[in-house]
């Protein structure tokens, strides 16, 4: 890859558009060139002010409604629907899981900001990602991106995600990275790592913070404030917060168990 | 009246529920009025509705909606610049308006000043680059389904985004230098050192 390709090339490799092969070219180059790879920092970093601040606008609710009126289409389904981006990822629907199936203690978790309607504040926080839990599993544990190493996977979500991917481990105790997904609940973007063990699966969701509410828990040093846990059909969602992340971590494991994966993942 | 098969209007209404924010910020910032943007937004989506019977049904949905929006917020600005008595080109925006009361949203809180002057550089683009940067860089619609949207070959789409990048890290410098100055903790990842 000559200079000028190089350069030409440098924007598409920002936004993600080169092939395979181009783009192991132009990461090699980056690490022979530090000014170009300054130049690819000051892009990326473009990109993330302007995905971060550019997607905080949203269509008023007055005008939501007239058109979903007028089309027939479901508000309340809404949040199911906002899966992940097809342009990068591929169109891939959401099952609905059965609603109303929380444990008791989840009654509290409520959402202040980003669900529209007071009718599904209550309940859609955790369901969320209780369904699209499901639906990695339903789906035969698709993901966007295969992935064992969390630096290269890091790398990955980029400037795709509008806050840093804090430190996360690789392997938990017995379940190891296999990849991840970028998904779009709760009006939000979010990393999702996928980690598979012997026995069973987990997701670790990534989210910023902001305008959820996190059900009161205990403290957990080595995970972070207000650590609860949460059991639905079978499924166990551990939900804790730290510095401005909020972390969801879904399994089919138990909750002592998973509690000892999380704290090997973060802690 | 029916329009398009019942594939299509399904295709349809879980596209416009799952893009209908990034719809509306399009049409938003092509225009930098909320009543013309719902107006856009309303307008293209009756148009689309009428027109299923000619979508493709092996096209890219998204990138439809996106490619009537688009006209429809160039006819908005075309109807603009003849009020203002302006002669229209979608290469220039400083005629148009765009630089109103309304050019900052509601939304920006945590951060006001940052947010006031990024919507500031990006309003300050004209029309085509904004676009762009709006379809790739925030609604991240790949190249190809940015130029469908736009009704431009890709090379098009790549050069409008390079000339719209050099125009916001020049506007925005102070913002990018705070930021791309920091070096990053030791035991942060490493997604901005690019070094693998």
């Amino acid at each position: 890859m000559n200079t000028e390709k190089t350069m030409s090339g440098l924007e598409p490799y920002i936004d993600d558009e080169l092939s395979l092969e181009d783009k192991l070219q132009m990461e090699a180059q980056l690490k022979r060139d530090g000014d170009l790879a300054e130049t690819a920092r000051k892009l990326e970093t473009l990109n993330e002010l302007l995905c971060e601040h550019g997607r905080e606008t949203t269509a008023p609710q007055p005008l939501r409604t007239a058109v979903f009126e007028k089309f027939d289409i479901d508000e309340t389904r809404v949040s199911e629907a906002s899966g992940p981006r097809p342009g990068l990822l591929g169109r891939r629907s959401f099952l609905i899981g059965a609603g109303g199936t929380l444990a008791a203690g989840v009654a509290g978790f409520g959402v202040l900001s980003t669900l529209r309607t007071p009718a599904t504040r209550s309940e859609s926080a955790v369901e969320t990602f209780f369904h699209d839990f499901e639906t990695y599993l339903a789906k035969d544990r698709a993901i966007d991106i295969a992935e064992t190493s969390m630096v290269r996977l890091a790398q990955w979500y980029g400037s795709r995600l509008p806050f840093r991917l804090p430190p996360v481990g690789s392997a938990g105790q017995t379940a190891s990275l296999v990849g991840g997904r970028l998904c779009w609940l709760l009006e939000r973007r979010l990393a999702s790592l996928s980690y598979e063990g012997q026995d069973g699966s987990m997701v670790l969701y990534i989210m910023n913070a902001d305008g959820i509410a996190v059900p009161e828990g205990r403290s957990e040093p080595a995970l972070g404030e207000n650590v609860s846990w949460h059991r639905s059909d079978g499924h166990t969602s551990l939900v804790w917060r730290s510095d401005a992340l909020l972390y969801v971590m879904v399994s089919q494991f138990e909750v002592r168990r998973l509690m000892a994966e999380a704290r090997a993942l973060v802690g | 009246m029916k329009f398009g098969t019942n594939i299509t209007q399904n295709t349809f209404r879980e596209t416009v529920s799952r893009e209908f924010d990034a719809l509306y910020r399009t049409a938003y910032r092509m225009l930098y009025n909320r009543a013309e943007a719902e107006d856009a937004v309303q307008e293209s989506l009756d148009k689309a509705w009428r027109n299923l019977d000619r979508f493709n049904s092996d096209g890219n949905m998204r990138a439809w909606l996106f490619a009537i929006l688009h006209n429809s917020c160039l006819d908005h600005l075309r109807a603009r610049a003849r009020r203002n008595n302006v002669p229209f080109d979608p290469e220039t925006a400083q005629d148009l308006g765009l630089h109103s009361e309304e050019v900052l949203p509601e939304a920006f809180v945590a951060n006001q000043q940052l947010g006031q002057q990024i919507e500031e550089a990006v309003a300050a683009l004209p029309a085509d680059q904004r676009a762009a940067v709006q379809l790739v860089i925030i609604e991240q619609l790949s190249y190809a389904e940015a130029a469908e949207a736009l009704s431009v070959p890709i090379g098009t789409v790549r050069s409008r985004l390079s000339r719209a990048r050099a125009k916001l890290c020049e506007d925005l410098s102070d913002y990018l230098d705070e930021r791309f100055g920091k070096e990053p903790p030791e035991d942060t990842p490493t997604r901005l050192r690019l070094v693998r």
